[in-house]
């Protein structure tokens, strides 16, 4: 029996269509974009730590309003309590009963601002929601859109006044990003641009969501060859093994990565994945699941080191010809 | 895990480890050289070459040693070397060769980097060459084969490590993680079936380009070129020198080694070789030598044949045989020689001296490596050596004379009638000469004859002979012949001598070798120390010398029979293991060290005649099937021949088939078993890599088929394109032109 065919060409086009979209409002980042819809297909979350001022919600919302989704904002404060995020159930007079009050997590696309600002119990009320895709309230379960994507941000250096994210949560996100600053000649077109709020600039939908889950759907048939399997694992086993780190990836780490290479290769435009793919995804997927045994100065320093020892675990191994 | 070939990362650790590994094996063969040079080092190469290996399996045991046994052994080292040039007192080659020797071990047990990993190359093959040289051993061979490919892979391996220059050389790491098993394991990730095929493939091919070009290059000697060639000699053994005393020559009947290997050119072994190599004239009381005369005959020359003229037979080519020896080195400076021959040819021009009257050649010194030489012309056979016309002359007048001697020092050929001055000897003597001629005037011929019976009659073979005491002579030859016991071929020959002595026939002994093995496998003569022996030439006035054995036969350890004397020393045939084993070395003298300019052309000649017979050979089977073809055409077509025909055709076809299934069957087991790449995957990887580099003329062309390619190599193969219109289409990709400018 034939297996089925993933229409890998009008997968490709349709999130190039996507791509283009995007990075006609956010300028010079296309290897950004390119991760940013590799965790779109994957279904996936996305912590974004960088400085502020330099993109990250206009570009959480140009892709909402690409992919003709809701989009949410929140500013996650020290007081911001579980409730404010999820919703509360609050009496109904006329209807003599508790009705459930959504909260801006029921949405498609979440910009979660600065979360680490707020409390460990508001931080895992939204982790169990991005983990589980839906949340209970006085024993009632309430979806949250579909698609569900969070982008979660973070300021690397500013750590005043904050509740770092435990490991075992920062597990949940698939992939870390950062933004980076422009380079000169997009930042001067950014400027020529004027300034605008993110909301105001206009971007027209060029998927709908349907047309999302159907392409989210096909990742999980992206076909692995066993040695990209092996070497996939390969690399996943050699963070376990390496003196830098204090602990390696977990399990679900390396699902994270087949799956985020599967997407990639999808973006791609290929029904399989290719060791190069894998390559690719190790230092967004694995960076942020791993933590060093020496002391940095900040979470960037550290986020570097982390890197710079991925790639050379990398280099060391060899990819499957 | 297993992998499906893939390319495995070369770690600077493992590359540290081969050239541990290759450095110590480098140490290793060229050490084994070591112990044929007879240099007196053999306890400190074996104690070296433990060493060694116990530093190769256990490399962490190295790092243990403290340094400053390292820093110690350098002043050590030097010390020694001194010394030992001191005290070998010009002599030069022995002390070099224990220096390099010395050095080795020392490069070899200790820490290396790059530097000392080429000085530990070049000291090796510095031993490999000056002991291949100097003893042209099959060893020689066998080292070079297993030293070459051993040093070209340490060079690459210190090649590749250049590209780790941020890796501390010698860092304190590499030791603690030296492990032969990850390397082990490396090295089987990285060896894969085709690459060991081909790898042994190139090997044979280039053994084979080797052996071409040491075919057809034209012939040198490299041996003769290097100075050290010339440097080694020996003594030789006792018993084959110009003085012999008694129990000299039965020393070496105990020696089983090899002294002489002749090429006789047939494959019948001769039936009475005496090998003569020395003529001694001279009684001394106590045994016999060369008389200081008869030395004097000897003339030097530098040549590379020399012809025996004068009243030497086979002057003509076409008569007689040519043998070709292989004479050991250390055991004499003199030649053995056979029989007459009409010359002597060497394979190199050398110092020689021939002696006329002895008949016998030597060289300057005895040589410590293999000599090799031809006689062509020879007659193994013959009992008579021809005497000069002046010693002819000389030994008749003398005779004339009634045996007398005119002079104190007579010299030679006078000296073959020197007689015992011992009263006591003399009457006895003269007794026993009595009792041989029982009154009778016999010739030379008859007397010996007869002396031998009388020699042999009651006696045997001994070779452990006590000869008791007597108060009428000193003479140990006539107490031996009172005593009336058994003895060796000095004592026999000795009396014999004495006898004719004194009867008034000139008598000189000669010592060699008699008999020999016959190797089975490559048909030659195999002469061991064992044949020693010792024999008489007598004076036939009408002949000149006559071979005379006294020595009655006797059983020699390792001979399957017992040797006749009367039909000379008979060939025993050897088809041992020992045999087999010096059958080897011969074929390396034969094939390779004594391949001369003579053999080389005789192989062409072979070659072009076994070429010219093929052609013709295949023009006839041609020729005869075309004819059978045309023969079964012109008979017509018939159902039967038709039939024949078609079952001809279905049984090849269902050969062909079933033989395709067979391997089509293997092949998918083959690609079936876990962890095996596809062989279409592993050919598509393949066809990646070449197009990693490729600059194609067409971009958009070279991007398609790589990612059909791709699809190929990672793809699900449910999904897989056509492979073979793939492969075709990277094969016919075509490069970007170059640009001109």
């Amino acid at each position: 029996m034939k297996a089925n065919v993933i229409p890998a060409p009008r997968v490709k086009a349709a999130l190039d269509r996507v791509r283009a979209n995007i990075t006609q409002v956010i300028k010079g980042k296309e290897e950004v974009v390119e991760r940013v819809l590799v965790g779109l297909l994957a279904g996936g979350h996305l912590l974004m730590e960088d400085l502020p001022g330099l993109g990250k919600t206009t570009l959480a919302y140009s892709l909402a309003r690409s992919i003709d989704c809701d989009f949410a904002r929140v500013q996650f404060t020290s007081d911001l309590l579980p409730s404010d995020v999820i919703g509360v159930s609050v009496y109904d007079e006329r209807q003599r009963e508790f009705v459930f009050k959504r909260g801006p997590l029921f949405t498609n696309i979440l910009l979660a601002d600065e979360i680490n600002r707020t409390t460990p119990k508001t931080q895992s009320a939204l982790l169990e929601a991005m983990d589980r895709g839906k949340v209970s309230v006085d024993g009632q379960t309430h979806e949250v859109g579909e698609p569900f994507m969070v982008f979660a941000t973070q300021n690397p250096v500013d750590y005043e006044g904050t509740f770092p994210l435990p490991e075992s949560q920062m597990d949940r996100f698939l992939l870390r990003l950062e933004m980076g600053y422009p380079d000169f000649q997009d930042e001067m077109t950014i400027l020529q641009r004027g300034f605008q709020h993110y909301d105001a600039i206009p971007t027209e939908p060029v998927l709908t969501r349907e047309e999302v889950l159907e392409l989210q759907g096909y990742v999980g048939q992206v076909y692995c060859e066993p040695t990209v399997l092996e070497y996939m694992l390969r690399i996943v086993t050699a963070t376990r093994t390496e003196a830098e780190f204090r602990a390696g990836v977990s399990t679900r780490g390396s699902i994270a990565l087949k799956t985020a290479a599967q997407a990639c290769a999808l973006l791609r435009g290929r029904g399989f994945i290719t060791p190069q793919d894998v390559a690719d995804m190790v230092p967004p997927v694995l960076a942020h699941r791993l933590t060093l045994r020496r002391p940095a100065t900040d979470s960037l320093e550290a986020h570097r080191l982390v890197e710079a020892s991925l790639y050379q675990i990398l280099d060391r191994l060899p990819q499957p010809v | 895990m297993s992998t499906a070939n893939p390319q495995a990362k070369l770690e600077y650790r493992f590359l540290q480890q081969l050239k541990w590994l290759l450095g110590g094996l480098m140490a290793l063969i060229s050490l084994v050289g070591v112990f044929s040079l007879g240099i007196g080092a053999g306890p400190v190469v074996a104690l070296g070459m433990v060493c060694i290996s116990i530093g190769l399996v256990w490399p962490r045991l190295v790092r243990r040693i403290p340094s400053w046994v390292w820093k110690a052994a350098t002043p050590i080292l030097i010390i020694l070397i001194v010394t030992d040039f001191v005290l070998a007192a010009g002599d030069i080659l022995s002390p070099l060769v224990r220096m390099i020797m010395l050095l080795t071990i020392l490069r070899a047990l200790q820490e290396r980097r790059r530097r000392e990993d080429l000085q530990l190359l070049l000291l090796s093959l510095f031993l490999v060459i000056v002991t291949g040289v100097l003893t042209m051993e099959l060893t020689f061979a066998l080292q070079l084969l297993l030293y070459t490919p051993v040093a070209l892979f340490q060079l690459f391996t210190i090649n590749l490590s250049e590209n780790y220059v941020d890796e501390q050389e010698g860092d304190p790491e590499h030791w603690q993680l030296f492990r032969w098993r990850p390397l082990g394991g490396f090295l089987r990730q990285i060896l894969h079936p085709r690459m060991l095929g081909l790898s042994t493939l190139l090997f044979f091919g280039l053994a084979g380009m080797a052996s071409l070009i040491f075919i057809s290059l034209p012939r040198f000697d490299f041996g003769q070129q290097l100075p050290f060639a010339r440097l080694s000699t020996s003594s030789g053994a006792p018993g084959l020198s110009e003085e012999v005393t008694y129990g000299d020559v039965v020393d070496l009947l105990d020696d089983d080694t090899m002294a002489l290997r002749v090429d006789v050119g047939s494959d019948i072994p001769p039936s009475s070789p005496y090998w003569r190599m020395l003529v001694l004239d001279e009684f001394t009381g106590e045994g016999f030598r060369a008389s200081r005369s008869l030395q004097s005959t000897f003339r030097y020359d530098e040549l590379t044949r020399f012809s025996a003229e004068g009243s030497y037979r086979n002057r003509d080519r076409g008569e007689g045989q040519t043998w070709t020896f292989y004479f050991e080195g250390g055991i004499s400076r003199y030649l053995p020689i056979p029989g007459s021959f009409h010359e002597l040819r060497l394979q190199n021009e050398m110092t020689l001296a021939y002696s006329y009257p002895g008949r016998t050649l030597r060289t300057q010194e005895t040589q410590n490596n293999v000599l090799f030489y031809r006689l062509e012309g020879l007659d193994p056979t013959a009992r008579v050596i021809p005497a000069m016309r002046r010693e002819s002359e000389w030994l008749q007048q003398l005779l004339k004379n009634g045996g007398e001697l005119q002079t104190e020092d007579p010299g030679y050929p006078a000296t073959t009638l020197e007689l015992p001055a011992d009263a006591g000897a003399r009457a006895a003597l003269q007794r026993w000469v009595a009792e041989i001629e029982q009154g009778q005037a016999l010739g030379p011929n008859t007397f010996i004859s007869r002396a031998t019976a009388f020699l042999q009659r009651d006696r045997g073979y001994s070779m452990q002979v006590q000869i008791p005491d007597a108060d009428w002579t000193e003479n140990r030859i006539c107490r031996w012949v009172q005593a009336g016991m058994a003895g060796h071929c000095e004592l026999y020959a000795g009396a014999l001598i004495l006898l004719a002595r004194e009867a008034g026939i000139p008598a000189r002994m000669v010592t060699g070798f008699a008999g020999g093995d016959w190797n089975a496998y490559e048909q030659y003569m195999m002469v061991r120390n064992r044949h020693a022996h010792a024999w008489v030439e007598f004076f036939d006035p009408e002949a000149g010398w006559v071979r005379a054995d006294p020595t009655p036969a006797r059983v020699l350890p390792g001979d399957n029979q017992q040797q006749s004397e009367q039909n000379g020393r008979e060939s025993v045939i050897d088809d041992t293991l020992n045999a087999y084993l010096d059958s080897l070395r011969v074929l390396w003298y034969r094939r390779v060290v004594s391949f001369d300019r003579s053999q080389q052309q005789e192989m062409l000649k072979e070659l072009r005649e076994s070429m010219g017979q093929w052609g013709p050979h295949l023009r006839e089977r041609l020729n005869a099937w075309m004819q059978s073809v045309r023969g079964w055409w012109s008979e017509g077509l018939s159902w039967g021949k038709l039939g024949r025909l078609a079952a001809k055709l279905a049984i090849t076809l269902v050969i062909w088939l079933g033989l395709r299934l067979l391997w089509q069957a293997w092949r998918r087991r083959q690609n079936n078993k876990p962890g095996r790449l596809h062989p279409d995957r592993r050919r598509a990887g393949v066809w990646l890599r070449r197009l990693e580099a490729f600059n194609a003329a067409d971009p958009d062309e070279r991007g398609r088929v790589k990612a059909q390619l791709l699809l190929i190599r990672y793809g699900d193969m449910e999904q897989w394109p056509e492979r073979k219109t793939v492969f075709r289409q990277a094969r016919r990709l075509k490069p970007a032109k170059r640009s001109t400018v």
